[in-house]
């Protein structure tokens, strides 16, 4: 009955949801037909594109792909789409789980105890996410260059992932809020059976908020996968697959070989679609920002 | 929101229990923020510092001016003067700014409010909203050098949405799409707006819509048997309680005049379209120590302006609807 109340509609309002109905219909076709426009050239010979834009391929094969895999990132030896998706993996996967961890601390501590100072902390950290300060890129790298993080590629490596580890970004912000709503009856339980801030940190708060930090992990993990800017001026050894294939995208536009460029875009994008799909709900719900009130 | 949901404020009848507790918790918290609170010092507060510090400051080779060193000297003002020589005389530099400040136009005034009324029809469950959701969310897990050549390679002359539309008699052969064109000089930058439009909506209906979806059902109830209109419940009911959403959203986008830089970058090949961030990019990217110091103070020049603004208009929008709680 209450269901029925709310979801019936009369008149204009009905015409007002078929034409927003109708919009959104056109958006989704905006998003999705590209990408099978995409996965449909990649099957296409270089001569077949240029004829047939639109049209399915008439003779499909895989020679796009077998090219796509053997391409190598001009000015970079060595550098395939494989081996940049062994640099992304091992970047992506290192820096989610430390930022994850560090972001974790922070804001437990944060939204749980009451120290001199804590509110003072929040104020500016929110001050720092509201306000951040234009151009620090070059200094940045100029601090990076000093402390030897751009000397071989191992060094590279590890600067990418100090500078991906910090502990109070966005991950902070959602992760505070959810501690602060985290009935405190469990810890104190803990406490009075004799555990100590530790053990209830890492038995208790981590297990509890294990929801929230897949959550996190994931939207952290798809964001580093797909940064462009640091990994493009930090890490100019071994580039990762967004730095990659936009070095990439220009050979192969020299050259006007367009299925090869496709099949890279397909290979690409596999993975992210193959984990978006299995963790789309979880991306979804946890897709959120509230106010920021220091 | 309580004080009470703390543990600083226990209290343990054993003194001798509680002065052990006390260093085991200071200790706790010393370790457990040990390393965010380094890393936030190391990159935000000293490198911040450092950045003004360069802006004051330029990198000579042998080949100098005399009276300088070898390496980094301060300069004074000189690479304010030059930036500000560079707004009067220079007609690409003032375009940057132009260009950098169309993109929080774009997204507060064109992106959020559209945003905002495609997700109250997705809160109120317009056919299939479920499915839309998913399919929204997608150009924002993609990377962004492989949406925009989705992007480019759809709208090209003799792209899928021109020879498409020739197909189908629509456009005569030969014709195109021409404000889509992200290689036409006049029509780049409106091309690149379309996409960010385009690419950012689906992000932020997600936003709102789980903002909305906080909003607790009676009250939908209750406007329903007022015999409240969609209209009215949008902007009597849905906006005031989503407001904090809406806040930051507003001001993360009016951010993006001094973020966004690779979306003209990748769309027109290197061509158009020149932002702050971009050129802020090209001096770090090209690695040139002599560029740096000048870079700096594009970027603090830009924070004194910017800084102040954010925080004026956060405080303005904040105290627009009363606070909320549920």
């Amino acid at each position: 009955m209450k269901k029925e109340m709310i979801y019936r509609r009369t008149g204009w309002t009905k015409a007002l949801f078929v034409i927003v109905f109708i919009i959104f219909a056109v958006l989704t076709v905006t998003y999705l037909y590209p990408l099978i426009w995409v996965l449909m050239n990649s099957f296409k010979q270089q001569s077949e594109y240029i004829n047939n834009i639109t049209g399915f391929p008439k003779n499909p094969g895989f020679t796009a792909y077998a090219e796509a895999f053997a391409e190598e990132v001009s000015g970079h030896k060595g550098a395939t789409l494989m081996s940049m998706f062994g640099m992304t993996i091992a970047v992506a996967t290192v820096g989610t789980i430390i930022t994850v961890l560090t972001s974790s601390q922070a804001a437990y501590i944060l939204a749980k105890f009451n120290f001199r100072g804590a509110k003072f902390m929040y104020a500016v950290v929110i001050f720092a996410y509201v306000c951040p300060i234009v151009g620090t890129l070059p200094a940045q790298m100029q601090f990076m260059k000093t402390l030897g993080f751009m000397k071989n590629s191992f060094a590279e490596y590890v600067g990418v992932i100090f500078l991906y580890s910090g502990g109070f970004g966005f991950n902070f912000i959602l992760l505070h809020a959810y501690y602060k709503n985290l009935s405190k009856s469990y810890a104190e339980a803990a406490y009075i059976d004799g555990a100590n801030d530790f053990q209830i940190y890492t038995h208790i708060i981590l297990p509890l908020s294990k929801g929230s930090l897949v959550a996190v992990f994931i939207i952290q993990f798809i964001g580093l996968w797909n940064d462009y800017t640091t990994p493009a001026i930090f890490l100019k050894d071994a580039p990762t697959l967004a730095v990659g294939v936009s070095l990439m995208t220009k050979t192969l536009e020299n050259n006007s070989n367009f299925p090869e460029l496709f099949a890279v875009m397909v290979i690409v994008l596999l993975p992210i679609i193959l984990i978006f799909s299995v963790f789309s709900k979880t991306i979804i719900e946890n897709t959120t920002v509230g106010g920021l009130k220091g | 929101m309580d004080g009470n949901s703390s543990f600083g404020n226990e209290r343990k009848a054993d003194n001798k229990k509680r002065g052990r507790h006390f260093n085991v918790r200071t200790l706790f918290i010393i370790l457990m923020l040990a390393y965010p609170v380094l890393h936030f010092l190391v990159m935000w507060v000293f490198v911040n510092g450092y950045s003004i510090a360069l802006s004051f400051q330029r990198y000579f080779s042998t080949i100098r001016p005399a009276g300088y060193d070898k390496g980094w000297n301060f300069v004074g003002f000189d690479n304010f003067k030059n930036l500000f020589n560079l707004i009067k005389s220079d007609e690409n530099t003032r375009e940057m700014f132009a260009n950098s400040l169309m993109y929080p136009v774009i997204s507060c005034l064109v992106t959020l409010p559209l945003s905002i009324i495609a997700a109250y029809f997705m809160y109120k469950k317009v056919a299939g909203s479920s499915f839309f959701r998913v399919v929204f969310f997608f150009p924002s897990i993609v990377p962004l050098i492989i949406l925009t050549l989705i992007y480019r390679y759809s709208v090209a002359p003799d792209g899928l949405v021109n020879v498409l539309l020739q197909k189908l008699h629509i456009l005569e052969k030969g014709e195109i799409v021409s404000f889509l064109n992200v290689f036409g000089e006049d029509t780049a930058a409106g091309a690149v707006y379309i996409f960010c439009i385009w690419a950012g909506i689906g992000y932020n209906i997600i936003l709102l819509n789980s903002g909305m979806g906080k909003i607790p059902q009676e009250l939908q109830e209750s406007a329903m048997l007022d015999g409240a209109g969609p209209m009215t419940e949008l902007f009597r009911i849905v906006i005031p309680l989503t407001w904090p959403t809406i806040t930051t959203m507003f001001i993360l986008g009016m951010m993006s005049c001094i973020n966004v830089y690779m979306q003209p970058k990748f769309l027109t090949m290197d061509k158009y379209g020149k932002t702050v961030a971009w050129m802020i990019y090209d001096y770090a990217q090209g690695g040139r120590p002599g560029d740096l110091g000048q870079a700096a103070s594009l970027g603090l020049f830009c924070t004194v302006i910017l800084a102040p603004t954010i925080l004026l208009v956060k405080h303005f929008l904040e105290k627009c609807f009363a606070d909320v709680d549920f």
